[in-house]
């Protein structure tokens, strides 16, 4: 994850979704047989969103309502999006497999409350997480970003679990701690 | 102040006196098992943390999506699987069956443990009162290095079932009643228990199917509190284990009568869209599946042969009868139950996932339409993205077979298909 003051500035391009984008749809079973991530990748969205791997740039965000993330548990949906080179996934909630895949992976997911009323396809917006601010350059309307977990946001930060788990002598000392009860995926 | 059984199970593995709702705690586990379709993200993530394996005795490797394999890359990952088992002396499980009833038939899941798989449907196991969870690949790698994972211990949404329920009522119409109530994952990072003498009296295999689907409710874990004596076939009796205290706290309570249940299907693309069997009664169908972790035993299948039982499927449809596991399959060959599937026309297939995540023997072309015992029918889920998956239990999956159309139960074994 960047979150170097340009790249909070940064205006990204918001690719829109529904409520239950399930992880069949992010990429469906028959291409997780693969050993090579980058061919999870190359199928990000190919049967509800075909336009979406030609177009998508690194840098842009996706954002959807309730729930992305459902149904399987499989993490390649989360390598494959993060492989796509997209800052952030933005959504109303997530399944709790898929957040704490995402986080593992490095993939940034921020709850945003009416986060499909903000954003429309195509708009620009901003994405301060520091802030807990995300700002629809296109509208000018603004929402919130409710918290991330802290420890999610430090193995992301980190570039993912082993990373943070290398960094940390293999052991989890530190990772016990108290969080908002009912947000913030797991 | 109390605690949940969820919550109790947690402190029990985090080695505190309590917990609350909230709290990360770091855990042992009591098995972890990693599956064939996420074993190279596993693999490949173990070795970037140093390849090492604390304690292979609470690992589990099980190829259940892909076996036997269909293609080459699935024959690569099941091999790759099985070898490293091998060399890891790991417990491998490559032909039994499906992860989360062999769980319960191997009694590595057992009341008060924890257990975590690489698999959504992980929460089946609760059923015997364990607290069981799914956990990615990158995740059980970290456990393999570090022995121990980390959990946010969820507030505990409570589903009380009292009374008896009605004729040709089964597990699966409870529950996606109930998802029909509040909706595809209303249960989000929580836990769901489910309680009352409905519970009670279900047996372990409608126990199995009622936390299965706690997994599109959206919830971290599905549990049964543990009782004495009320397990059946399928798997063994649940010893007492740990219960939710009296003054135990729960986020929301609700209780449901069982006599208000009835026969239901999920109509296609979600689990949530739940409508009497009689309000889609004529709808014409081109397979029958009888399968999937969701109805993951011999129970099960002797319901489907009680409707199909010395009749026959209808000429255009394709029945596929995939036993979960490799017990559940010879249990059924012994008891007549294989033989009236077979002979009503069903096509029997090796255990294990089979056809409801659509990579393996029954895949879906476009425009087909399926009934199912599986729990999922989001778009694409068994096959091509234009075709259709209806969920009900197995006697209207069977119904439905003889009929050619969804049915009522009671309509086929009454002779008026």
């Amino acid at each position: 994850m960047s979150t170097s003051e340009r790249d909070v500035a940064a205006a990204r391009r918001a690719w829109c979704f529904g409520d239950f984008v399930d992880t069949d749809a992010i990429v469906a079973s028959r291409h997780l047989s693969s050993a090579d991530p980058a061919n999870w990748s190359a199928q990000v969205f190919a049967e509800i969103r075909p336009d979406f791997r030609g177009g998508v740039r690194a840098g842009d965000v996706v954002v959807a309502g309730r729930r992305f993330g459902t149904g399987s548990s499989r993490e390649h949906a989360a390598i494959a999006l993060r492989g796509t080179g997209i800052h952030a996934v933005l959504a109303e909630s997530f399944s709790r497999n898929f957040y704490r895949n995402a986080f593992n992976s490095a993939l940034l997911l921020l709850e945003v409350p009416g986060a499909r009323e903000l954003v429309a396809d195509g708009d620009l917006v901003v994405v301060d997480v520091a802030a807990g601010s995300v700002r629809n350059q296109s509208t000018g309307a603004e929402g919130v970003i409710l918290p991330v977990p802290e420890l999610a946001l430090r193995i992301c930060q980190a570039g993912g679990l082993p990373a943070w788990l290398a960094a940390n002598g293999n052991t989890w000392t530190g990772a016990a701690s108290r969080e908002p009860s009912g947000s913030g995926g797991f | 102040m109390g605690m949940t059984v969820t919550e109790k199970i947690l402190a029990a593995h985090a080695h505190q006196p309590t917990v609350r709702p909230g709290d990360v705690v770091v855990v042992d586990v009591d098995a972890a098992c990693v599956d064939d379709v996420q074993f190279h993200i596993f693999r490949n993530r173990l070795r970037e943390m140093g390849d090492v394996i604390r304690d292979p005795d609470r690992m589990l490797l099980v190829a259940d999506h892909y076996t036997p394999p269909v293609g080459l890359a699935e024959a690569a990952v099941v091999g790759a699987l099985g070898q490293f088992g091998r060399e890891r002396g790991i417990r491998t499980f490559l032909r039994e069956g499906i992860k989360h009833p062999l769980l319960i038939e191997e009694g590595i899941a057992r009341p008060g443990d924890l257990i975590v798989a690489t698999d959504s449907h992980t929460n089946t196991a609760g059923a015997v009162g364990a607290f069981a969870a799914a956990l990615g690949p990158t995740d059980m790698a970290a456990l393999a290095v570090t022995g121990r994972t980390w959990l946010r211990v969820p507030p505990t949404i409570r589903l009380e079932i009292d009374g008896t329920l009605p004729p040709y009522v089964l597990a699966v119409d409870v529950a996606l009643a109930v998802l029909a109530d509040f909706g595809l994952g209303f249960a989000d990072y929580r836990a769901v228990e489910w309680t009352g003498d409905t519970v009670r009296d279900l047996g372990l295999n409608g126990r199995m199917t009622l936390c299965n689907l706690t997994t599109e409710f959206g919830a971290k874990n599905g549990i049964v509190e543990p009782r004495t004596g009320t397990g059946t076939a399928g798997g063994p009796d649940a010893p007492a284990g740990p219960h939710s205290d009296t003054d135990a706290v729960f986020e929301s309570v609700h209780h449901y009568d069982a006599a208000a249940f009835g026969p239901v299907v999920a109509v296609p693309p979600s689990p949530a869209n739940v409508h009497p069997v009689s309000t889609v009664a004529g709808t014409r169908i081109d397979q029958a599946y009888l399968g999937s972790c969701t109805h993951g035993s011999i129970e099960d299948l002797r319901m489907a042969a009680t409707v199909l039982r010395g009749r026959r499927v209808h000429p255009d449809v394709e029945l596929l009868v995939t036993p979960p596991t490799r017990r559940v399959y010879e249990a059924a060959l012994r008891d007549g139950t294989m033989e009236a599937l077979a002979a009503s026309g069903a096509t029997i297939c090796a255990p294990g996932c089979g056809s409801c995540p659509g990579i393996h023997a029954g895949t879906l072309a476009k425009g087909q339409v399926r009934i199912s015992t599986q729990s999922r029918n989001f778009v694409g889920r068994s096959g091509h993205p234009d075709s259709l998956v209806y969920l009900g239990s197995p006697l209207v999956v069977a119904a439905a077979a003889v009929a050619g159309v969804i049915t009522h139960p009671a309509d086929v074994l009454a002779g008026q298909s």
